[in-house]
């Protein structure tokens, strides 16, 4: 099958130089200017759309995903020595704060490094992945190491029978142990990427773990929905959480494995992924007002969170362009172009005098939300992505 | 060998290489000038039979065996899948729609006497319970014929008698029926619009929560059944006064219950036609849109309009798009709160029907393939999902759960909603076939 000479209604060339566009002369430049901290390293990312910093606290979440922007763009788009440096200072600044033991890194510090809130999973699982790009720069060798080591760590504690693991949905029962979508999403991802550069059977066995933990326990066939939630023992619990569905992170997840099955040339795996792409997505659309839920609280009810998040939409299409890419799908092709346009007409702040987009709109009306954070991870890891797509399907020049 | 370039295999194998894959919900949206020579993959032919086969040795053996009151005359609907009567009563609504059914099916499809003869006797046992002037028509009766309860509290059994008498009209020449016909219209619409107290039933969550609607609010079903009754009622005899009406209801029906907004139709308005206050009613959307709009949709390729057709079609496509259940298949009947995104639960039988007719009709006059996508998707979910036959029954479930599950226990068998969707699908192949699979042309 040929690839397609247009994608959300532009020739491939003009939409590679869109995501050009967005990427190099209006992200990354304001980026620049508001959130990254040249004086201590890291990333300030709680500010307004208009630039205006509502504190300078970080967090362990932003500086391991900044660390993985930056290193990317180094690595795999350009080799600027300027973007190694903020991923590297992000590293200095973040590794001084690292916790003795089988502990997690604080959640959030002060612009100068002192501890403020008590740490969770999420942000060690980040820190690790921002580490492992690091590390694949010359010099930086170490860093794979210390990754390898912080996900180890994180997937002994997540082991434990007593982990400390809750769900995000504080309404919902206390349950002991949980297995967690989103834990095994961000874990295939280092895992996958760490063995890009290196074989690892440690690594293997984890990335095995992931894809059977996403794809057949957590993988409900009552509804052909994945849950979020399991017991500690992978059984479903007899409660609410059976009936939860987050189909944010399930889409999410979902291209990271499709991109495991690229790494292992496996195209069952390929295959039986993408079909659940599609489902979760068909599943998430909101019919009425177009773009995507995030959290289908209730199945059987069918009941919602109704606020749309630039991050799922960022990611769906990033699952799109794979399958645009890799099958040349018309149902992928005219879903990239309804969700492109979406994102586009959504979230796009530039609308109303602003530099970024919008996180977290509500689901009709975008210019009324309060938004008080850059994001410097989903945004930006989908403009390169698919940059990156989209110049190999040109330079393919109509074969996928 | 760089991963990225890996999946040479993926090309026309996998899962997505296939033009349509999956369940795609928002599918294809070109049309296609081609000849019409199948529905997603079953030939016109097959369709025919399989539809012919459903009509002829489903439905009407069913009706024979447990439904016609063949002493009293009428229907005697509440029967489980097994025949067993849970009581003989008989409902103004099923009598008027099976008297169309057996009419229509006598004028158009199978010129048999015998039905005729089931039309005439629940003729002769509804006029018999005719109601006073200036009143509803009872809702119930017993088997035979004495009135149970008062009048009905809203106009829709009086609407299914009048369609049911205009049918007949013309399959027993009998044109008074017709003029009885039109005596009804003019009551139910000086009801409608001027008795102070006017109030019709709302049913599920809303009705056990006791909501009611706000006094002389307008509602959507009540403007399509009364242009659909008058639409055919101008087929048989040309009435400005009739037309004035018809062209009202259309007008209700496709602007004023139209909300741009989200591009949906809402089933209740104020009297002035402005959005009801009480959130409970303000966004409520039901499948009568669905419904509506194929009824349109005929009066549109009548009047040769293609700009009305389309516009009707684009909105049905919209319609059915945002009903259908992701999770577990078929359409939602009720979207009770647009903002809120809450549905009431069940799926019905009918609200399938009304898309096969509507889709079938977009196909024979524009060939679009996202009406042969969502033709076959809801024809394969009936046959898959509530059609008797797989739990060895005959006949179809009618109003099951979400997740359409088999109540043996449950007691209505249909005449109307199936019947009818069989029989126009059945001409509208017809139509097709006779064009030598082209489609129409009626709008050059």
């Amino acid at each position: 099958m040929s690839t397609p000479s247009t994608l959300a209604g532009m020739t491939l060339e003009e939409l590679r130089d869109r995501y050009r566009h967005d990427l190099y002369e209006e992200y990354l430049p304001f980026v620049d200017r508001c959130v990254i901290d040249r004086k201590y390293g890291g990333f300030l990312c709680h500010a307004a759309p208009d630039g205006i910093h509502v504190n300078t606290e970080k967090r362990a979440w932003y500086e391991g995903r900044g660390i993985w922007i930056y290193s990317y763009l180094h690595n795999k788009m350009g080799r600027d020595p300027g973007h190694l440096e903020i991923a590297a200072k992000s590293a200095e600044f973040t590794l001084r704060l690292k916790p003795e033991g089988d502990a997690f890194w604080p959640a959030s510090f002060t612009r100068v490094g002192q501890p403020l809130t008590e740490g969770e999973i999420y942000g060690d699982l980040f820190i690790a992945l921002g580490l492992q790009e690091l590390s694949k720069a010359p010099g930086l060798e170490k860093y794979w190491d210390e990754a390898k080591g912080i996900l180890m760590k994180c997937l002994r504690m997540f082991d434990s029978p007593d982990y400390p693991g809750k769900s995000f949905r504080p309404e919902l029962p206390d349950i002991t142990a949980p297995r967690m979508l989103g834990h095994w999403m961000i874990m295939i991802r280092i895992a996958s990427q760490m063995l890009e550069s290196r074989p690892d059977s440690e690594l293997e066995s984890l990335a095995d773990r992931c894809v059977d933990a996403v794809i057949n326990r957590h993988f409900n066939p009552r509804f052909r929905l994945v849950n979020e939630v399991l017991n500690h023992d992978f059984s479903r619990p007899d409660n609410e959480y059976e009936r939860w569905s987050y189909l944010g992170h399930a889409l999410e997840v979902h291209w990271f494995i499709l991109d495991e099955a690229l790494r292992r040339r496996d195209k069952q795996l390929f295959d039986t992924v993408a079909e659940r792409f599609s489902r979760h997505l068909q599943v998430a659309w909101d019919p009425v007002f177009g773009g995507v839920f995030r959290s289908l609280d209730d199945v059987y009810e069918y009941t919602w969170m109704l606020d749309k998040i630039l991050l799922f939409h960022c990611e769906i299409l990033i699952g799109l362009i794979m399958l645009v890419e890799h099958t040349g799908s018309p149902w992928a092709l005219e879903w990239y172009d309804r969700a492109y346009h979406y994102m586009k007409n959504t979230f796009d702040a530039r609308a109303h005098g602003y530099n970024p987009w919008y996180t977290v709109p509500d689901r009709i009306d975008t210019s009324k939300m309060k938004d008080e954070r850059v994001d410097n991870y989903h945004y930006p890891q989908h403009l390169m992505l698919n940059l990156q797509a989209l110049e190999r399907m040109i330079q393919r020049k109509g074969t996928s | 060998m760089k991963r990225r370039t890996f999946f040479p295999a993926a090309a026309g194998t996998g899962v997505l290489a296939a033009g349509i894959p999956f369940s795609c919900k928002l599918a294809a949206k070109s049309t296609s000038p081609v000849r019409i020579t199948d529905i997603e993959g079953m030939s016109l032919d097959a369709l025919h039979k399989e539809l012919h086969s459903e009509l002829f040795d489903i439905f009407l053996p069913l009706m024979d065996r447990w439904v016609i009151d063949r002493e009293y005359g009428g229907f005697m609907c509440n029967a489980r899948c097994d025949g067993v009567h849970t009581n003989m009563n008989k409902r103004t609504w099923y009598e008027g729609r099976g008297i169309w059914v057996y009419s229509f099916l006598y004028n158009t499809i199978d010129r048999n006497p015998k039905h005729l003869e089931v039309a005439r006797k629940s003729v002769e046992f509804i006029l018999k319970t005719t109601p006073p002037k200036n009143t509803l028509w009872g809702a119930w009766f017993t088997r035979e014929g004495k009135q149970i309860g008062g009048p009905d509290t809203d106009i829709y059994s009086d609407i299914f008698v009048a369609e049911g008498l205009q049918e007949f009209a013309v399959a027993a020449n009998q044109m008074w029926c017709l003029d009885a016909a039109k005596t009804i219209v003019l009551k139910i619409m000086d009801i409608y619009d001027n008795s102070p107290d006017y109030q019709t039933v709302i049913s599920g969550t809303m009705a056990a929560g006791g909501a009611k609607l706000p006094q002389g609010a307008r509602i959507l079903g009540h403007w399509m059944l009364t242009f659909r009754l008058i639409f055919q009622m101008l087929q048989k005899r040309l009435d400005p006064q009739l037309e004035e009406i018809a062209a009202r209801c259309q007008d209700a029906f496709m602007n004023k219950h139209y909300n741009p907004e989200y591009g949906l139709f809402n089933e209740y308005r104020n009297h002035d036609f402005s959005p009801i206050q009480d959130e409970r009613f303000r966004d409520y959307c039901v499948g009568h849109g669905h419904e509506g709009l194929w009824m349109v949709m005929e009066k549109a390729v009548q009047d040769k309009d293609k700009k009305l057709f389309d516009t009707c079609a684009e909105r049905l496509k919209r319609m059915i798009e945002v009903f259908w259940d992701d999770v577990y298949g078929g359409e939602f009947q009720i979207l009770t709160n647009v903002d809120k995104n809450q549905w009431e639960m069940s799926k019905t039988l009918w609200l399938h029907t009304e898309i096969l007719i509507g889709t079938m009709m977009v196909i024979e006059h524009t060939g679009a393939d996202w009406a042969k996508f969502w033709f076959a998707r809801n024809q394969r979910y009936i046959r898959d999902k509530l059609d008797l036959r797989n739990y060895g029954y005959q006949g179809w479930m009618l109003f099951p759960d979400r997740k359409a599950t088999f109540d043996p226990n449950y007691d209505r068998i249909c005449n109307f909603h199936k019947p009818r969707q069989l029989m126009l699908n059945l001409l509208a192949i017809e139509r097709i076939q006779k064009q030598g699979g082209k489609i129409s042309g009626i709008f050059g």
